[in-house]
């Protein structure tokens, strides 16, 4: 690699390299070749619906809603199950004590 | 013509696409700089074209707003392009390098001249460093051959900020061709 400082005659010459050029065609039976293309994107309306899906903002988007939603959820099954915690031991308790009482405690004793 | 294509009859859109391939394929080789990648954009310019004509309110010409889908495109598909590289130069730090992205050798016009090839060569690829409203604006008024009303009307702005626009190029241009770096022969 070297280096080249052009002088400003060259720097002219390069800037107007473009005066005359002719458009360029593309390759021949364009509108067929579209047309095939259009109907392969008609067949698959999946992989376009997951084009648009996978587009970065709309992925973001969808990763930060799926994230809301599950800490919604983790959210609301933690003080919905504080409670009945509390009210399963209790359940618990009574039914220990039921089954720890013996039975002749219910006896009375008969002078 | 654009009312049958707004009812989606295909002669129309055959017509369309027939008579006005050669203006949109030109401006988008001209910013995608190769023949190819220009190729599938124009496709993607003609489809969008077909699906969204009905959102052309005939405020300004119908060339005019087909100008603009085609730079939006062209420019997308470059953004695009570029986010691919660097995805691929991320995955290749972690040694996944199975689908490599170079940049492409220079790129050379098909219409430039026999004897102004060198330079146009040397020329295209510094027009890619410019920043994208310049290189737009240089790419619709040099490749495309627009006057700078028609530029003014695509980029929707000004004939003086295009020729500011233009003026500009020129001359960052300048400077990055004056530390011209070439592979000697």
């Amino acid at each position: 690699m070297a280096n080249k400082n052009f002088s400003d005659q060259e720097l002219e010459a390069i800037l107007n390299s473009l005066e005359g050029i002719q458009k360029a065609a593309p390759q021949p039976f364009l509108y067929t070749r579209l047309m095939a293309r259009m109907q392969r994107a008609d067949n698959n309306a999946w992989s376009r619906a997951l084009q648009f899906v996978s587009k970065p903002v709309y992925a973001l988007g969808l990763i930060l809603v799926f994230l809301l939603i599950n800490g919604y959820i983790l959210f609301n099954q933690f003080n919905n199950t504080a409670e009945p915690a509390e009210e399963s031991t209790q359940a618990l308790a009574m039914e220990y004590t039921s089954l720890t009482s013996p039975f002749y405690d219910n006896n009375e004793e008969t002078p | 013509m654009i009312d049958q294509l707004k009812k989606g009859d295909e002669s129309a859109f055959r017509e369309i696409v027939e008579t006005r391939q050669g203006m949109v394929y030109n401006t988008i080789l001209g910013l995608v700089q190769n023949a190819e990648d220009a190729e599938d954009v124009t496709q993607e310019v003609f489809i969008k074209v077909f699906e969204s004509v009905h959102q052309f309110k005939g405020e300004s010409a119908f060339s005019t707003w087909l100008y603009r889908v085609a730079v939006t495109t062209a420019l997308e598909f470059l953004r695009k392009k570029k986010r691919k590289k660097r995805f691929a130069f991320v995955s290749s730090l972690f040694g996944d390098d199975q689908n490599p992205l170079h940049d492409p050798p220079d790129f050379l016009h098909p219409g430039v001249q026999l004897d102004n090839r060198e330079n146009a060569r040397m020329l295209m690829g510094t027009v890619n460093k410019l920043p994208e409203n310049q290189r737009v604006a240089f790419t619709l008024h040099k490749i495309e051959g627009l006057s700078y009303q028609e530029v003014a009307e695509v980029m929707q702005t000004s004939v003086s900020a295009i020729e500011s626009l233009i003026h500009r190029a020129r001359q960052n241009l300048k400077k990055m061709l004056k530390n011209y770096y070439y592979q000697d022969k």
